[in-house]
């Protein structure tokens, strides 16, 4: 629409020059996405002549005598181009020039806690990302896009499972049992963020961020130190991501702007296991076999049991023909090409006293597991409205249905299966047309399970600005964020086995979510050059979980479940008919915070800037002795450049030294873990009996983090290079342990502060365009962070006190959170075959014992980050990610059975380097089917021999994009159109052995989250894709 | 300029002041009890009270006699379970499941117990109930602490003066990292409580605690320490109350039928509950069309019961299936019942025990050849092989040894009995192990390791 009036007025101009004879020069002026920028100063060098574009970006000089011209173009963000264009005689010049942003951000907004600040004022370290960072390629959740982009920020992807979610962390983790992830606040709410609302299921966590639309974010925060996050008090300290979603406010005043963009494109596994085929599994299963029969006649003592005599007994009660006529490569049977669909249609308009935006959006996202997929329906209405002068209404809101067609995936089945017990030897159907059920048949389990779970999701927020003057504003935000879970689950009769027809489960859950926040900010000028803002505020936020039970009024039961159902719940509505919903009947949870906050920014001549912050916090979730905390932080900043010695240098463009300290807290735990509850269940000998649940524990309190923070931001050469240096030390007392009390104190686990973390680094980022002309831009961003970390104290409790989940990651002083904490293999005996041990002293032993575990590996990399290059020639760009990880590993827990006794599960090519006869120097030990035979009397064990280096270097994501020529749009009302190709995950560098190198599995618990990235347990590999988009505005 | 201060004050004011916060954050967890409503009156006082009684029938459910059973020599080697073979074969390590789900269990009935005795003033209760129930507390207390410092600590004797490590002695609900108390200081707190709750605890207390149920653990202790003139003479205090008396039959376990019960585990069969759960999932064979039993009698001890023509507990207690074939069990019979009343304290076990006792002493033989000869009128079906009136001591002796042994099969005695006999010198081995390698004892589970406890000696006993 907009172009259509630029088309029209360059015509209108040019009809008229062309009509005065005289020669002109008129053109139009547009940003690198080819939007308009109005009020650029046009200069013809060597003259007096200026002029600036209007609303359309449309210049023009006439009266002009013929010649060459040299033509300087200045806008304020933009860097400023100088171009010649000659003007013959009787003729209008045509002169479109694009500008290409600044990367001095002097007077970019950011966005902080309850209000903004210019970027050049900011004493803390605040990451900003914009809409375009988030959608510049497909993710299963947003977050997954902020990876190699922030310094800092380690995001580790989630699996190829549809929609699942990755784990963030803000400079390195300073949790062990609360929460570790950063606070996500969606435009004002401190959102339900719960990754364990339905536990751990089909080898999946709930990723309660995947109904955010990217497409809606406008922008992303991410604060990283105290004084930016102790405006967050109690729950700032592993960070905290500020999300604001898009407004109708930045258009230009009245027009309509429409916004369209699709993305179509595929999915396939970024690797496929490498198990064994039926020839290889009988070959290495006989080996086992006759090795063990063999054995026992010379060395009885290393079995635990006697090997059974005679031929092989396979898995299944197959005979070895019945195997042979079998080779079912399952991993290729549950695996596919996803077709991937996003559609986007948004609406808005800048008008005179009000605005608005209304986006829809329509995705349909299959993963390469078949049968999975995740679709997203939503709607977003953003507006504002001048109720009169002084006062603005907003609103934000969203509805959206996330529908998860979900599957069993890990250890649950699926391809988990295919590289575990789902044996080559088994076929899919019987001869006579019915699955095989004899062994692990997971197509059976994909085909006749019916799993579905369907979230609706709405944020919403009303907020009132009242500008009392123009230094005086107050600003009253009310936020309610609602969350309802359905998961159904149908299992016919042949799953289930019984007389009856088949099961149709259905869980409800609700969070309810509400804030209400109040502030007043008041800027005044103390003195000339003396500029301070005030800001204070209160808050409180109420958070109630209820779980939905379906009252069945025929025999007075709760059930959740229909035994006798025909199919699922959300296929057969009548299956409700029976029954009443009761959201209030289980036990739910809930938590309260109160607060009070206050901060004050003070900068002299904008050049010394100070600020100082106060949060106090109360919550439900504190013992009452500890109810109320204090998160001060003190910031202070100098911006060198601006100093005499330093003010329009050549070389350095921009310095600003900046420093802070302060205390933020982390209170992410369950409910009421600090009063003492009782429960009545039982009896005995008829008599009544009543005990403690929970022990009391009435000092309980948050985590507190002491952060310090100082940091260096430069440009150099007119900000062609610009970038930051940070240093920070962040030392965490009183963190928050789920610990496993000595058996002796007669419980089982318990909260109490009990642990010290220390997380130390240094960030460095750097972007510059090394090459800029007219045609062809080149531009670099590189980032790069190191973390220390280490737990400093536990309390003078076990090792074993708090564990991560199944996965042996444990707390060990003076080792990072998430250690390796295992065993030391030390190589195969070459004349026995026998694995051979470390003990603690270093000793070989045959022996396997927990008690020789040790420290020997962190599943936290040292070093993170990301390079993306990005090229533009004329109309095209290309630009590639790589993301990298250094110093960490992986615990492949998955291997120790398919590397290690050989049993019902299948194995890995890798196997066949294993010890077959003395003097064999192997990687693998002889193969036995007696853990005996291996040192153990579990055939599981936990070693360093299934712990690897996980560096990688990965090409994240590789876009070549065209814009179409704006000549070519004008015509059709068309302000831009962008087309461009998408590939990510194309390949990554690494020695790692197995799938991916970078995993985050389904977890049990928030300290499993914490402790346990980066181990992975049959966990499907990350997705590769291929997309094409397009991207309209008009 | 003085006045957008002053309004910004107001504001800052009525923004900060006037909210009712104490309630807005007291959010009540729903499904459960605070500790204002679980604890209101004196019933809610006895309910904890059975709660402690119900922790410890559980313990006795055949779980911790397992351990017992399984490290002596009557057993083979159970036939699936790894835990359970690990304590058979003597190298249970940190992570053995089913060892540290009886400790933990054991601690929780100490935590309640504890709980109890601090708490017992939230209501106002008679002083004589008041004092019953504090002593209960205190002698299942005081019997947990015996159970657990037989099994985690080498046995009493082991070193002359019993400083070697035993379990952490726990009397207060206190969290608190801790070292072991040595045996010696375990011993004398468990007869401490034991001898000073015995004299205030009543003659009868229903199922419950009473003062013959703290002579016989008592009696027990004693023996465990080889102190007999104190066995026997706890024992006879309750043998002789007259208010037991000795069964006929050989359905010990079968609940409701059991006359020799002191102290023990009830069922409650009208709402379903079993207290013998686990020697059923152990044991019982009669159940199933293919008897499976986790547990099987070792070949040997059978047939030193059968090789009597006239033990009559060969077949009652023992049956052997599928015999000859490859798949041949030795069964256990004691626990084929549906429910099982567990004795922990029983008439049988304190006539062994005043038997043996009497015999170490050489006092009163009589009284024990008398004790022998009743447990042998019943296993036996009559007279024919009861000890002559003028049987010598060491007869004595022997004999009650061996009836100590078939008459407590798989009820958690032998591995005890032969510690305490390695303790006399009388044996060096069990199973071919020494009697006090390390394997001997359980190990700790892995969170008991802190700054300050110290874990038992790995290696089993190679």
């Amino acid at each position: 629409m907009k172009k259509l009036y630029t088309a029209l007025t360059a015509l209108l101009f040019s009809v008229l020059t062309t009509q005065l004879s005289a020669q002109s020069i008129m053109g139009v002026v547009t940003d690198e996405y080819n939007e308009p920028i109005p009020g650029v100063g046009v200069i013809i060098q060597g003259g007096n002549n200026a002029t600036t574009t209007n609303f359309d970006g449309v210049y023009t000089f006439s009266n002009l005598s013929a010649g060459t011209y040299s033509i300087s173009f200045e806008m304020l963000g933009y860097e400023e181009k100088v171009v010649a264009v000659d003007v013959t005689a009787g003729n209008t010049a045509t002169l479109n020039v694009q500008l290409n942003p600044s990367l001095n951000q002097l007077d970019e907004i950011v966005i902080v806690g309850y209000g903004v600040q210019r970027r050049e004022d900011v004493t803390g370290s605040i990451v900003s990302l914009d809409s375009r960072d988030l959608t510049d390629m497909p993710t299963p959740s947003f977050e997954t896009a902020i990876q190699g982009k922030a310094p800092g920020v380690q995001v580790v992807t989630g699996s190829g499972i549809a929609g699942s979610g990755s784990v963030v962390r803000v400079r390195g983790i300073a949790s062990i049992s609360a929460g570790g992830d950063p606070l996500y606040v969606v435009d004002g709410i401190p959102i339900t963020q719960d990754y364990f609302l339905r536990g751990n299921s089909g080898a999946m966590n709930n990723n309660p961020l995947a109904s955010l639309n990217p497409e809606d974010i406008e922008s992303v925060e991410i604060l990283k130190d105290a004084s930016a996050t102790a405006i967050y008090g109690s729950r700032g300290s592993n960070g905290v991501i500020l999300i604001t979603t898009k407004r109708g406010n930045t258009g230009r005043a009245g027009e309509m702007k429409f916004e369209f963009s699709t993305r179509v494109g595929i999915s396939e596994p970024t690797a496929m296991p490498n198990m064994l085929n039926t020839e290889q599994y009988l070959q290495l299963y006989e080996e086992a076999w006759y090795n063990d029969q063999a054995l026992y006649l010379t060395n009885p003592e290393l079995f635990s049991a006697a090997p059974p005599s005679g031929e092989p007994i396979l898995p299944g009660g197959l005979s070895m023909e019945e195997a042979r006529q079998n080779n079912t490569n399952w991993a290729d049977e549950l695996t596919r090409i996803g077709i991937k669909q996003q559609y986007d249609f948004a609406l808005g308009q800048n008008g005179q006293g009000y605005n608005y935006r209304v986006g829809l959006t329509y995705d349909d996202q299959q993963s390469y597991l078949t049968q999975n997929n995740y679709q997203r329906l939503g709607v977003r209405f953003n507006g504002d409205i001048n109720i009169t002068e002084n006062l603005v209404f907003g609103i934000t809101t969203s509805l959206f249905q996330g529908l998860n067609n979900r599957v069993d995936e890990g250890w649950s089945g699926g391809l988990g299966a295919a590289m575990g017990t789902a044996l080559p030897i088994y076929p899919i159907y019987n001869d006579d047309g019915t699955y095989f059920s004899g062994g692990n048949n997971p197509i059976r389990l994909r085909e006749l399970k019916d799993w579905q779970q369907r979230e609706l999701r709405s944020i919403n927020s009303a907020m009132l600005t009242y500008n009392a003057t123009d230094n005086l504003i107050f600003r009253a935000t009310g936020s309610y964020d609602f969350m309802q879970l359905v998961e159904d689950i149908y299992e016919p009769q042949e799953l289930i086995g019984s007389t009856h027809a088949g099961v149709a489960k259905r869980f409800p859950l609700q969070v309810r979510n509400w804030n209400a926040n109040a502030t007043a900010t008041y800027l005044f000028e103390a003195a000339e050059g003396h500029d301070f803002t005030v800001l204070v505020g209160t808050e409180f936020q109420e958070r109630r979980q209820v779980n939905g039970n379906y009252f069945n009024p025929v025999d007075s039961s709760y059930t959740n479940e229909v035994i006798d159902a025909q199919g699922p719940f959300f296929n057969n509505p009548e299956l409700l008919n029976q029954l009443e919903l009761d959201y209030t009947n289980q036990p739910g949870s809930g938590n309260t915070f109160a607060s009070f906050f206050g901060r004050v920014n003070y900068s002299i001549h904008d050049k010394y800037l100070f600020q100082a912050v106060v949060r106090t916090d109360a919550s439900s979730n504190f013992g009452p002795e500890n109810r109320w905390g204090v998160f001060p932080s003190l910031g202070t900043g100098w911006i060198m450049s601006k100093e005499p010695f330093l003010y329009d240098n050549d070389v350095v463009s921009f310095l600003k030294l900046k420093a802070s300290i302060g205390v933020s807290g982390n209170a992410a735990i369950p409910d009421n873990q600090w009063r003492a509850t009782y429960g009545q269940n039982g009896s005995y000998y008829g008599q009544p009996i009543t005990y403690q649940l929970i022990r009391e524990n009435p000092t309980l309190k948050w985590e507190e983090s002491t952060i310090f923070d100082a940091a260096l931001e430069y440009g150099f050469l007119d900000d062609r290079i610009t970038g930051e240096i940070a240093y920070y030390y962040k030392y965490t007392r009183d963190a928050l342990l789920s610990v496993s009390l000595p058996r002796y104190q007669g419980f089982d686990n318990f909260w109490d502060n009990l642990g010290e973390i220390l997380n130390t680094g240094v960030e460095f980022s750097i972007t510059a365009r090394p090459i800029v002309t007219n045609n062809f831009t080149w531009k670099v961003d590189f980032n790069a962070a190191y973390n220390y970390n280490e737990i400093a104290s536990i309390g003078g409790y076990s090792e074993d006190a708090v564990s991560g989940g199944t996965n042996d990651t444990r707390v060990v002083v003076g080792q990072p959170v998430g250690t390796n904490f295992l065993v030391k293999f030390s190589h195969v005996d070459p004349a026995t075959g026998r694995p051979v041990y470390l003990d603690l002293n270093g000793e070989e032993t045959y022996t396997w014992t927990p008690d020789n575990r040790q420290a020997v590996g962190k599943v936290l990399p040292d070093a993170i980050g990301g390079i993306t290059n990005t090229f533009n020639y004329k109309n095209w760009d290309l630009s590639f990610l790589f993301v990298y990880s250094i110093g960490g590993q992986v615990y492949d827990s998955s291997s120790k059975r398919q590397l290690g006794v050989v049993s019902d599960w299948n194995m890995r090519t890798e196997l066949f380097d294993r010890w077959r006869e003395p003097g064999d120097e192997a990687t693998f030990p002889r193969l036995t089917r007696d853990p005996g035979v291996y040192g153990s009397n579990t055939p599981w064990i936990n070693t360093d021999m299934w712990l690897h280096d996980a560096d990688y270097l990965r090409l994240r994501n590789f876009t070549v994009g065209y814009n179409l020529p704006k000549s070519s749009l004008e015509g059709i009302g068309i302000d831009r159109m962008r087309v461009s190709f998408i590939a990510t995950n194309l390949f990554v560098i690494t020695n790692y052995p197995g799938l991916d190198p970078e995993i985050a599995r389904d977890f049990e618990n928030a300290t499993d989250r914490n402790m346990s990235v980066n181990i992975t347990y049959l966990t499907p590999p990350q997705e590769r894709t291929f997309s094409l988009a397009l991207n309209v505005n008009f | 300029m003085k006045k957008q201060i002053a309004k910004l004050t107001v504001i800052g004011a009525l923004l900060l002041g006037g909210t009712g916060c104490s309630d807005f954050l007291d959010v009540k967890p729903e499904g459960v009890l605070l500790e204002g409503e679980a604890i209101q009156t004196q019933q809610d006082i006895e309910n904890v009270l059975n709660s402690v009684y119900d922790v410890v029938a559980n313990v006795y459910n055949g779980r911790i006699q397992a351990f017992g059973s399984l490290l002596g020599d009557n057993l083979n080697r159970p036939r699936s379970s790894t835990f359970m073979q690990e304590i058979y074969g003597r190298q249970t390590n940190i992570f053995n499941s089913d060892v540290s789900a009886v400790y933990l269990d054991a601690y929780r009935a100490v935590y309640r117990a504890n709980w109890l005795i601090e708490n017992i003033d939230l209501i106002d209760i008679p002083a004589n109930r008041r004092q019953e129930i504090l002593d209960e507390a205190r002698f299942l207390r005081a019997l947990m602490h015996f159970e657990l410092v037989r099994y985690f600590g080498q046995p009493y004797g082991q070193t002359s003066d019993n400083s070697h490590l035993g379990i952490v002695i726990k009397t207060s609900t206190v969290r608190e990292l801790v070292p072991r108390n040595t045996v010696a200081q375990v011993y004398d707190f468990v007869i401490d409580e034991l001898t000073t709750v015995a004299q205030r605890l009543p003659e009868t207390n229903g199922i419950f605690a009473t003062k013959y149920a703290a002579y016989g653990v008592l009696a027990d202790v004693h023996m465990q320490m080889n102190s007999f003139t104190s066995a026997a003479a706890y024992a006879d205090s309750v043998i002789e109350s007259g208010s037991y008396t000795m069964m006929t039959d050989f359905n010990r376990y079968e609940a409701e039928m059991n006359t020799e019960i002191v102290f023990g585990g009830f069922s409650f069969a009208s709402i379903n509950d079993n207290r013998g759960g686990s020697f059923n999932g152990f044991y019982r064979w009669d159940n199933q069309p293919n008897p499976n039993p986790e547990f099987t009698m070792d070949r040997n001890f059978y047939n030193l019961v059968a090789s009597n023509p006239d033990d009559l507990r060969d077949s009652l207690w023992m049956a052997v299936v599928n015999e000859g074939s490859p798949n041949e069990l030795i069964v256990q019979s004691k626990f084929n019942y549906d429910f099982i009343d567990v004795p922990i304290v029983h008439l049988t076990k304190l006539k062994l025990i005043r038997a043996e006792a009497l015999a170490m002493t050489g006092n009163n033989l009589s009284t024990a050849i008398q004790d022998i000869n009743d447990i042998r009128e019943r296993a036996y079906g009559g007279s024919t092989q009861n000890l002559d009136a003028a049987a010598a001591a060491t007869e004595v002796l022997e004999a009650a040894r061996y009836e100590r042994r078939v008459e407590l099969m798989c009820e958690g005695d032998r591995g005890h009995e032969l510690k305490r006999l390695g303790v006399l010198g009388e044996i060096n081995t069990i199973r071919g192990a020494d009697w006090d390698c390390p394997g001997q004892v359980l190990q700790f589970p892995a969170v008991e390791r802190s700054s300050v406890f110290v874990l038992n000696q790995e290696g089993g006993c190679q």
